[in-house]
């Protein structure tokens, strides 16, 4: 008891924000460090000529991939907080899919011999429908609504929560008595509202747009290689000039993100000022309604046929175009992955649980001492968030220079501190979100009664937020559990986490083999979101 | 003019209102009032379209002779202030009271200023929301739905979270204001202090 009483100590907790702070600026320091040291103007103007096309790729597939993401999002959470109920810890099991299973889900899914093309040539014959070429438009068709859906459940677990705290229904209530319609109460009043409060939310998303390296080097291939992908190539070089092109494509790739963001903050500050000067005639939202039940339906849709067409092919055997179904099954690829990648499957799990409790208790600590902290403190920690405006492969890439040059610690040391560190914020918001929604009244009596805060915390808060800790804990423990940049970049493969063999059967040759990896990646969510879900049901708080 | 006719209301098997009956015709002031719980909040709900689904309404509501049970609640002509009324935090003091005006027209913006310094908060048109002092959030709230213009006025405890002085002046402000606007109106209150001397009183 008496080291959880330190824990709570806000000295202790000091001293931990001034480590986590000085860590985070080592990161940030060290990248700006490498990356300017050794920067040759002239090689930065050269490259950026060269790379164009893939610049200007990224960038407007990831900005239309970030709009279309928030217009779908609001849509599904207007949808979802009318509908009595419905239970958000549903979205855990949409949040943890794995990004690689799901992009090789859609690759299954649209490839020219993929399930859409066996469907096509089912009812019209053996002509191929989707013609991949470079630059093709329907590629970046399909990265842009791909990369948008898999965005969608976070910003709907967070814009629901936005919802409930702006009291939504009061404001279409206040609209409605003022005269004016639902549709007006909707788009003039509730997303405005809505949208400046995702700002944090759409920050996270526009930043794993840019670093993320799975939806570019999957789905992206018929195009120029975005530059996330790129980076990556780069960093395994030795040639001189790659790694000249690797620093020019770090400064662009911060450079794109801050533009990004500019630009979807002055759009939204521009849609806020038209919307709020306008009035809609139209009676009733019924038509947004309805659009939102689609999406969502559709959410849920693509991604049970991606986990569908997953384990058909974990289980079929020569399944080859255009048969529609599999005609033989084995359990081959299970046998292989439990032969070989048992023991990495377990202590995947067992890494990432802990990691996730680690971030779990830190963010408690920190939340539950900052009223006592000082301003100089709470204003290092807003600094240290500056990590999300970092993309995670440059990030990664700072956190190996930094190991190179402090060999006090070990490589696992930073393999894990990597994890750590992205998700801190993720844990960050969703905690501060759940403390923001406890009725502080429970807490002034408690302290009107003369209750510690170490025994307001055991008594009062962990019960009564016990289903929200274990969901926080859930998101934390899948977004860690699906990670593979820190085993490509941080250890070069020497050490890794289960989703990395899944990335690299997937390049390999069997497809089979590959899918039931996929397959055992999808367990860990699932068992979470049962677990989840039973306590949400049988134990009300 | 607002008539409502044999209304009742039920939560569960329990009747909160039973039978009620009135009528306020145009530049008429009523008071409903009565004790805690007896339904007085939830009526006005009811009559404004606001219905809560845990109860059960019957009665007929008539706006200027015509039914408007039927129709939402933008379209039945009445409107309603909320004991805990909301400003819309994305706009400053002067484009909520603008938003609330039904059709803008070239001197709506000299109108809103025009009533803003009557309700002596003049100093305020372009400030934010969450800046605002509770008198005068409560006194804009009022504004906005001056200058809206109703024909039928519904208000809920208006002056509750007022301190005397404040209370005072935007009592006088409301009911002249109100005396104006000629229209037909419902206030709840608890408080016999805020009723004004020519209120009619419904009894709940």
């Amino acid at each position: 008891m008496n080291g959880l009483k330190l824990l709570t100590n806000s000295n202790f907790s000091y001293r931990i924000l001034l480590l986590l702070f000085a860590l985070i600026a080592l990161v940030i320091g060290n990248i700006c460090y490498e990356v300017f040291s050794k920067l040759n103007a002239q090689s930065f103007l050269d490259h950026c000529s060269d790379l164009l096309t893939s610049i200007s790729i990224t960038f407007f597939n990831n900005i239309i991939a970030t709009i279309l993401a928030i217009i779908i999002a609001f849509l599904i959470t207007n949808y979802l907080y009318n509908k009595k109920f419905f239970k958000s810890s549903f979205l855990i099991i949409l949040i943890s899919f794995p990004h690689i299973s799901y992009c090789i889900g859609i690759t299954y899914l649209f490839a020219t011999s993929g399930f859409f093309a066996r469907l096509f040539a089912f009812f019209y014959g053996n002509d191929i429908p989707f013609i991949s070429e470079r630059g093709d438009t329907s590629s970046s068709l399909i990265y842009i609504i791909s990369l948008a859906l898999r965005e969608v459940p976070f910003l709907v677990l967070i814009g629901l929560s936005v919802l409930k705290k702006i009291n939504a229904l009061q404001i279409q209530k206040q609209v409605l008595v003022l005269g004016h319609s639902n549709l007006s109460a909707l788009l003039c009043c509730i997303f405005p509202i809505w949208l400046k409060s995702m700002g944090l939310p759409i920050l996270i998303i526009v930043t794993f747009c840019f670093s993320n390296y799975e939806f570019s080097s999957i789905l992206g291939p018929q195009f120029p290689h975005m530059i996330n992908v790129k980076i990556i190539e780069s960093w395994y070089s030795t040639n001189l000039d790659l790694i000249q092109q690797m620093n020019s494509l770090i400064i662009i790739t911060i450079l794109s993100s801050i533009l990004a963001l500019t630009t979807l903050y002055t759009l939204m500050q521009l849609l806020i000022s038209y919307l709020k000067n306008k009035k809609f005639s139209a009676s009733s939202n019924y038509n947004l309604f309805l659009l939102g039940k689609i999406f969502y339906f559709m959410v849920i849709a693509i991604f049970t046929t991606i986990l569908f067409i997953t384990s058909l092919l974990s289980i079929g055997e020569s399944w080859f175009f255009p048969t529609i179904m599999p005609s033989n099954f084995s359990l081959r690829g299970f046998d292989y992955m439990v032969d070989n990648y048992l023991w990495l499957f377990f202590s995947s799990i067992f890494i990432s649980s802990l990691i996730s409790i680690l971030c779990l208790s830190f963010i408690i600590i920190l939340i539950e001492t900052s009223k006592e902290t000082k301003s100089i403190y709470k204003f290092l920690f807003a600094i240290s968030l500056m990590i999300l405006v970092m993309p995670q492969n440059i990030m990664l890439i700072s956190i190996t220079s930094l190991m190179e040059k402090l060999t006090l610690f070990s490589v696992s040391f930073w393999f894990y501190f990597s994890l750590f560190i992205y998700i801190i914020p993720y844990t960050y918001f969703m905690m501060k979100q759940s403390y923001d929604d406890l009725n502080p009244q429970y807490i002034h009596n408690s302290d009107i009664l003369g209750i510690t805060r170490f025994k307001s915390f055991f008594l009062i808060k962990l019960p009564m937020m016990f289903n929200e800790f274990l969901f926080i804990f859930g998101v934390s423990f899948s977004v860690c559990f699906y990670q593979f940049l820190q085993g490509i970049i941080v250890t070069k493969g020497e050490q890794g986490l289960f989703n990395n063999e899944v990335f690299i059967l997937f390049s390999g040759e069997s497809i089979q083999t590959a899918s039931a990896g996929s397959m055992m990646n999808f367990l860990p969510a699932a068992l979470i979101f049962i677990i989840i879900s039973l306590r949400y049901r049988y134990v009300r708080v | 003019m607002l008539e409502c006719k044999n209304l009742n209301i039920y939560k569960e098997d329990i009747i909160l209102v039973e039978n009620k009956s009135f009528l306020i015709q145009k530049s008429e002031i009523y008071t409903l009032t009565g004790m805690s719980g007896v339904g007085k909040s939830t009526l006005l709900k009811y009559i404004c379209g606001i219905e809560q689904k845990s109860f059960t309404y019957e009665g007929e509501i008539l706006v200027n002779h015509q039914p408007v049970n039927h129709l939402p609640t933008n379209q039945r002509g009445i409107r309603m202030i909320f004991q805990n009324d909301l400003l819309f935090p994305h706009m400053n003091v002067i484009e909520n009271l603008l938003f609330a005006i039904p059709r803008k027209e070239k001197n709506s913006k000299e109108e809103a200023l025009t009533l803003l310094s009557q309700l002596q908060l003049d100093h305020l048109p372009y400030k934010n929301i969450n800046t605002l002092s509770g008198g005068e959030y409560s006194r804009i709230c009022l504004a906005r739905m001056i200058i809206n213009k109703p024909s039928v006025l519904l208000v809920d405890e208006p002056f509750n979270n007022l301190d005397k002085k404040t209370k005072n002046i935007t009592k006088e402000f409301f009911y002249k204001n109100i005396s104006e606007m000629n229209c037909a109106t419902l206030i709840v209150s608890h408080n016999l202090e805020d009723i004004y001397s020519n209120d009619k009183v419904i009894q709940l």
